[in-house]
């Protein structure tokens, strides 16, 4: 016999309360636990995502440059355009290694309910940018009018591979399929590429550019080229770095939210068990009575109390920790829906410095509880279990 | 302090507020209990015996009068003030072993686990011979590993007793142990105590049941309106 064995044989004397109570801890480190996973997965995710897009600078259209840059990541449809003469101006740049033209838009078909995300780009030029790409089959010439490159989920959805031929109706078009992507991780593997004249073409879009990615070739110097890019009339320019930081603040303010909801869960988690624990000790006055009576002290008491109370926070703590684990791709899949930008790579990240954090948690939780309950039971006189009729 | 004596009260009082009434539930007790004597406290309901046992065993605090326990000064209200609940776990810890009406056994503790828990808060080592020398002292050999609720009332209370016995104690303090038992395990627990008292345990107990006391115990202490009962009907 000792503490830690009269503590849990007597959390077992009510099963359901002690299992409820246990879940309401669990919850809270379960999102606690998913939150920080999140943490660390996010940023590392989106900061290879950035570094394999190879692009140092996006040149685009006046308006709000950082939606416009993660609408080019991402795939979206900026209304606005450049044209030649913005890349001539861009190309003259002293100090920019390559300055490749963009072309982004969107296929709606309506009988098939399909948005179909199309890239115009010069291969040639692109792939400097994309060093990381690995392509099956080859690429097209940008005088290709029939020729298509599709990313690798493309082609896994839509069950293609090269020599299939992809016919997009609204457009009136059919296009071979030169190239797969191997599978990058990241947006591209939901694109097709066309060549971009052709791109520009079947959008009616003839000389116009949706941005131009631009790599430098001294990266120190990015301040002083963005600098000069900027005085060309109607080109805003953003450089991956501050879209990095951009969609982090986002995301940021996000995990805010999020933390703040932790918080409130953990509190109502913390209140869960005070309120457990005080009914348990209402119930068992006359019990805590007779032990003080037999020899427990106050000590003994507040000891065993805090002890009931750990054994439920650190189960909570470890159940909710498991279910992270368990459970984190579910909550990945709702936080892709709900958060400004969502890297194609694992979101959630799981650390064992996590496990250890909200353990810890969990024992901060247990004792926070256990204070004014124990203090409440040892002030308990051992009177109070004998008193009765005379 | 007389070494016969391992208690002795002097004019000990307690009062209750109930609302605004004063009630005296022990009205100016002396009483001088010898070592190794089975006594039996008597009397009708509400005439104090509950009170003066909690107050002999240090689980209230007088309102007036002396107590010495062991030689002991736990309380003299001409001298000092209330002893602090510290000072009275203590002195439980030191010379008493409880036994109630209603056992109060915990129900997911094993007989053996229940007897040795006092053990736990004396920090002592739990030594299972000892434990299995209780347990075949009360005749509950092969019950070490039953739960409660497998056990019947005389046998719960045969627990409860050994409970009581786990701290070596000098005097055991059972109020109304009896209460909840038919006659025949009435007379099995009051023989217990008997057996105790003889081997040097001082036994103090409240009782409805005067045949009961006559037949085992040593002394009878009668008490009305929460004073003993002078003379022929007093201490016997």
């Amino acid at each position: 016999m000792n503490f830690f064995k009269l503590a849990f044989k007597n959390l077992l004397r009510r099963k359901i309360r002690t299992i409820l109570t246990i879940q309401g801890i669990a919850i809270a480190i379960f999102v606690l636990f998913s939150l920080l996973s999140f943490q660390n997965g996010y940023k590392n995710s989106l900061t290879r995502e950035m570094n394999d897009l190879g692009i140092n600078i996006l040149a685009v259209p006046k308006g709000c440059p950082y939606e416009a840059a993660s609408l080019i990541v991402h795939g979206g449809v900026i209304p606005k355009y450049l044209d030649e003469a913005d890349l001539k101006a861009i190309s003259g740049i002293d100090g920019i290694e390559l300055a490749t033209p963009i072309f982004l838009s969107q296929i709606y078909e309506k009988d098939q309910e399909r948005t179909s995300i199309i890239y115009g780009i010069i291969p040639q030029e692109y792939t400097k940018v994309k060093p990381g790409w690995k392509l099956n089959g080859q690429y097209f010439n940008n005088n290709d009018t029939a020729a298509i490159v599709i990313g690798n989920e493309v082609a896994y959805q839509e069950k293609l591979g090269v020599g299939d031929e992809v016919y997009f109706p609204s457009v009136g078009k059919v296009y071979k399929v030169f190239g797969v992507l191997e599978r990058t991780g990241g947006q591209d593997d939901g694109f097709y590429f066309l060549p971009l004249a052709e791109a520009q073409r079947i959008f009616d879009k003839i000389g116009k550019i949706t941005a131009v990615a631009i790599k430098i070739k001294d990266l120190t110097k990015i301040g002083d080229i963005s600098k000069k890019l900027e005085e060309i009339p109607d080109i805003q320019v953003v450089t991956m770095a501050q879209v990095l930081g951009t969609i982090l603040n986002l995301v940021g303010s996000a995990r805010t939210l999020i933390f703040s909801v932790v918080l409130i869960a953990l509190i109502i988690g913390t209140l869960g068990i005070v309120n457990t624990m005080f009914v348990t000790i209402y119930e068992r006055r006359r019990e805590i009575g007779i032990l003080k009576a037999i020899g427990a002290g106050n000590f003994d008491v507040v000891k065993l109390i805090i002890l009931e109370t750990l054994i439920i926070a650190i189960i909570g703590g470890i159940e909710g920790s498991v279910l992270s684990f368990g459970g984190g791709h579910l909550v990945e899949s709702f936080v892709r829906g709900v958060i400004p930008y969502a890297p194609k790579r694992m979101l959630f990240t799981f650390q064992f410095a996590n496990f250890g954090i909200a353990i810890a948690y969990s024992v901060i939780i247990g004792v926070l509880a256990a204070i004014f309950p124990s203090i409440k039971a040892a002030s308990l006189s051992p009177l109070e279990t004998i008193r009765k009729d005379e | 302090m007389n070494n016969r004596y391992i208690i002795e009260a002097e004019s000990l009082t307690k009062h209750y507020k109930m609302g605004s009434e004063d009630i005296s539930a022990v009205a100016g007790v002396s009483v001088q209990i010898e070592q190794g004597k089975f006594y039996a406290f008597v009397g009708p309901s509400g005439s104090g015996k509950s009170t003066l046992l909690n107050l002999l065993g240090a689980l209230d605090t007088p309102s007036a009068g002396k107590l010495n326990i062991g030689g002991e000064q736990v309380f003299d209200s001409e001298v000092n003030g209330k002893p602090s609940q510290r000072n009275l776990t203590a002195i439980r810890r030191k010379y008493f072993g409880f036994v109630f009406q209603n056992f109060y056994l915990l129900p997911t503790l094993t007989v053996k686990e229940n007897i040795s828990l006092p053990l736990l808060f004396t920090r002592k080592k739990i030594d299972p011979v000892h434990i299995d020398k209780i347990l075949s002292k009360l005749g509950l050999e092969g019950r070490g590993r039953h739960l409660p609720s497998q056990l019947s009332g005389g046998e719960m209370q045969r627990v409860a007793i050994g409970r009581a016995l786990a701290v070596n104690p000098q005097i055991i303090i059972a109020d109304e142990p009896t209460g909840n038992l038919d006659s025949k395990n009435a007379a099995l627990v009051f023989e217990v105590f008997k057996k105790l008292s003889q081997e040097g345990i001082t036994v103090l107990t409240a009782t409805h049941d005067v045949q009961l006391a006559q037949n085992f115990s040593d002394k009878i202490v009668r008490l009305k309106d929460g004073k003993i009962v002078e003379g022929e009907a007093g201490i016997c």
